[in-house]
């Protein structure tokens, strides 16, 4: 079953524009959300929760229309935008004492074992947590009312790399459960650790929305001399390292290139090319 | 709903809001232009208002399990009851007065208005005010102060002008009555008075709704 469906979504700015953005999370799976700074992910997840009023689209939770269940929906789904900055001279208690008699499933235990997890203290105001801390209570407020889907983005931002794992680690228990995760990043090396689909934005376009490993193996990476004079049309993207270049190909066209070193990129190679490819003259 | 309610107070309301709601005690001073009690406490409202800006009041509200209307019906409601608290303060100040100082020379000779029955409508009147030109120009972009501010003071001190004249106008001096022979008149402002409070709020809060409904965060 589909715990999101995202059809058509468009969303007109003065100089940028998401343009039919479609795609599916399902049950149970983690789906990392990446593309460059400004390619659209936070208009998109924003989008998803009507922080940012789509021009057109649907846009589905559980085979449930947003426009029309909103409240219900809600119910199921948790949100953090990375760093929590809301209510700052607040004591955590606080904040969460107003808030968790809105959510129908608010587990105070499961909020208790989450805040001991990530050793936060409730009695502290938000001003006094670091940025990490913050990202972590704001994913604590999150998975404390037992959602189905959680919507992060750019959780891992201000993470130490402890933390950062410690997080990863619970999205993957949070899979077994059947919770499914959607959340953005350009931390690709954490989407090599637990996210099985990816969906890449570029200029407000979806260019790729399935499994990872099947991204990666329609791409291949040659490897060409230093300021190499090949004819650039022939790669999606070049990248000029110290010692050599690297040209991005598709798989299909590997035999074109016999007489080089082909080697099989990872995905944060595929995205710098990716993105090289417009700035090729 | 009520939960959401207990959140505007609990987290945005400003305690200067709610020590402003003692300002109503002001319309007992004679010679005083005591209308501008409702300006005082809409500099209370604004500062709430600010509070949530400042701690992204409406980017968190909008990820609980609300509709994204119910989050403008919870802040007109926290409006309502702090300017219903008032109104029945000023009822009771209203009543004491009638009752233990309806002979005082101080009230007999005031030039300006009066706290008696037709105060009660004008306030109601001046909450109207705050509650269609701040709270709807608010909602237009929830982050801007000063303009909804402008425009409700632009409009609020013309009308307290017009008030505090009104009693000097020939015909109309009873408005400035504390003795209750007087009620009739009074009692017809008052009610015109709560009919426009309630009807105007009712339209700002839909207009209100449907301009948050498009904007975006």
């Amino acid at each position: 079953m589909a715990v999101l469906t995202v059809k058509d979504l468009c969303k007109s700015y003065a100089a940028f524009r998401l343009d039919h953005v479609s795609f599916t999370l399902k049950e149970g799976s983690i789906m990392g959300f990446i593309g460059r700074n400004g390619a659209g992910k936070t208009t998109t997840l924003k989008s998803l929760l009507n922080l940012v009023h789509p021009d057109q689209g649907t846009i589905e939770f559980f085979d449930m229309d947003f426009k029309k269940q909103e409240q219900e929906i809600k119910q199921l789904i948790g949100y953090a935008a990375g760093e929590c900055n809301y209510y700052p001279k607040k004591k955590l208690e606080t904040i969460v004492h107003y808030t968790k008699p809105l959510f129908e499933r608010w587990d105070e235990s499961a909020y208790r074992n989450y805040m001991q997890l990530f050793e936060l203290d409730d009695q502290k105001k938000l001003c006094e947590l670091s940025c990490g801390m913050r990202v972590k209570f704001s994913l604590v407020l999150a998975l404390s009312h037992h959602a189905r889907l959680l919507i992060l983005d750019e959780p891992t931002s201000g993470l130490d790399p402890v933390s950062r794992d410690e997080l990863l680690n619970i999205f993957l228990h949070l899979k077994e459960k059947g919770i499914s995760v959607l959340f953005s990043t350009h931390i690709t090396s954490d989407l090599d650790k637990c996210a099985e689909d990816i969906t890449y934005i570029k200029k407000g376009k979806i260019i790729a929305s399935e499994s990872m490993e099947h991204y990666i193996d329609r791409f291949r990476l040659v490897v060409l001399p230093q300021k190499t004079d090949m004819d650039a049309s022939k790669f999606i993207g070049i990248d000029h390292q110290k010692n050599c270049d690297t040209g991005l190909i598709n798989t299909e066209d590997e035999k074109l290139f016999r007489d080089h070193k082909i080697l099989v990129p990872d995905l944060e190679t595929i995205m710098v090319h990716m993105e090289r490819g417009d700035m090729i003259c | 709903m009520l939960n959401l309610l207990k959140k505007e107070f609990g987290l945005t309301g400003s305690p200067i809001t709610y020590i402003f709601i003692a300002a109503a005690g002001m319309s007992m001073i004679p010679n005083y232009p005591i209308l501008v009690v409702t300006f005082i406490l809409s500099i209370g409202f604004s500062v709430s208002f600010q509070t949530a800006r400042e701690t992204q009041d409406i980017q968190y509200s909008i990820i609980l399990p609300v509709k994204k209307r119910d989050i403008v019906k919870a802040k007109f409601l926290f409006v309502v009851l702090i300017e219903l608290a008032v109104l029945i303060l000023l009822t009771l100040i209203v009543t004491l007065k009638a009752i233990f100082l309806q002979n005082s020379v101080l009230y007999a000779e005031n030039p300006l208005m009066n706290s008696n029955i037709a105060y009660l409508g004008y306030t109601s009147i001046c909450f109207s005010i705050f509650n269609t030109a701040y709270l709807t120009q608010y909602f237009k972009t929830a982050t801007r102060l000063g303009k909804p501010f402008l425009i409700y003071s632009l409009l609020e001190f013309p009308t307290i002008i017009i008030f505090e004249t009104l009693h000097h106008l020939p015909g109309f001096s009873n408005l400035n009555s504390i003795r209750g022979q007087f009620c009739t008149l009074q009692v017809t402002v008052l009610l015109i008075g709560l009919l426009i409070f309630i009807c105007t709020t009712l339209i700002s809060y839909r207009v209100s709704a449907k301009k948050f409904e498009i904007l975006d965060l």
